[in-house]
């Protein structure tokens, strides 16, 4: 495998970046700052993403752990180091990708050393030009080996587990505005992984945002 | 829309965050409607606005000119550089200190007087 990323990686990683971003405004952001309490419409709908309380923690934890046992029966999913060996065996080296990320951040710093002593002497605008490039290179080029590393990944048991409880702690803890009461937003898991897919990266969103230490 | 984290940080940047920060650090009202259980999204602002209160400070000493405020690149290069050599400093000092001794060169031992 090349070290080198090609340009059809660097699209891929543009795109996956600009899917994320794309139904999240910055006023939106800046509520979700403000307060807590996440609430937002959508198609005419009020909706809120509520702190789970002990017994829904409960209910996830033992979602995980059923989910868990689940896919470690199942022959068709493997282990992240399972996965490794069979990619090694392939001759794609997961743990060089991850050096590969950590060579580049030691150098990333190195450069930022530079440049902020450059800035401290006021140098010329075209030598902290240069530096600056060279970061940024070395930022897009991590991002994509992160990128690559986190698709090739994506099916192992560790990865569909934490897909899976984000999915489920999103249908718990989300609830919707019916006349003046809040009530649960979906009526059972499948309602909630049929819906709208904009709605869902919103929710998302908000949970990965609002909430520490669930998964 | 932009970069999550890229609009975070232009919301931390912005005059009124910056105000109401240094405003809140020194008269004690609190930032956010809630006062505890900060959220993941929260924390980061809050030090992103850390981090641009620093980066003010030293322009307004004259440490560094606002060139370092014109892109995101240069503010995070200048802080790498700003902790590292806040680091060497750090260490000389920390030399200097182990090298100096701490006690006196004369001694004075007291022995408890013998009971006969």
């Amino acid at each position: 495998m090349s070290d080198e990323l090609n340009q059809e990686q660097k699209e891929a990683v543009k795109t996956v970046q600009e899917q994320i971003n794309q139904s999240l405004d910055e006023d939106f952001i800046e509520d979700v700052v403000k307060n807590n309490i996440c609430e937002f419409t959508y198609k005419e709908i009020r909706y809120r993403v509520i702190k789970p309380n002990y017994q829904q923690k409960q209910d996830i934890y033992k979602e995980r752990v059923k989910k868990f046992t689940s896919l470690l029966k199942d022959k068709d999913y493997s282990l992240e180091k399972d996965l490794k060996q069979t990619y090694l065996s392939r001759d794609i080296d997961i743990d060089s990708m991850t050096k590969n990320i950590k060579n580049l951040e030691n150098k990333k710093i190195d450069l930022q050393i530079k440049l902020g002593s450059l800035l401290k002497k006021e140098a010329s605008d075209d030598d902290c030009s240069i530096l600056k490039k060279e970061i940024e290179d070395i930022v897009q080029e991590q991002r994509a080996i992160a990128y690559e590393k986190q698709n090739l990944l994506e099916f192992s048991i560790e990865n569909q587990i934490i897909l899976h409880i984000y999915n489920y702690m999103t249908y718990i803890v989300t609830e919707k505005l019916v006349g003046d009461k809040w009530v649960k937003a979906f009526s059972s898991f499948e309602e909630f992984m049929s819906s709208d897919e904009d709605l869902v990266t919103k929710l998302a969103f908000l949970i990965t945002m609002t909430n520490r230490d669930l998964v | 829309m932009k970069d999550l984290l890229a609009t975070l940080r232009r919301l931390a940047k912005n005059d009124y965050y910056q105000a109401l920060y240094s405003s809140a650090k020194e008269l004690g009202f609190q930032l956010f409607q809630n006062s505890t259980d900060l959220t993941k999204i929260q924390l980061w602002f809050l030090s992103y606005m850390s981090m641009y209160a620093s980066i003010n400070m030293d322009v307004s000493l004259g440490e560094i000119s606002d060139r370092v405020l014109e892109n995101e690149t240069y503010e995070d290069a200048y802080l790498v550089y700003k902790r590292r050599n806040g680091k060497e400093a750090k260490k000389q000092t920390n030399t200097k200190t182990s090298n100096t001794r701490v006690l006196p060169s004369t001694q004075w031992v007291f022995r408890k007087k013998k009971v006969e």
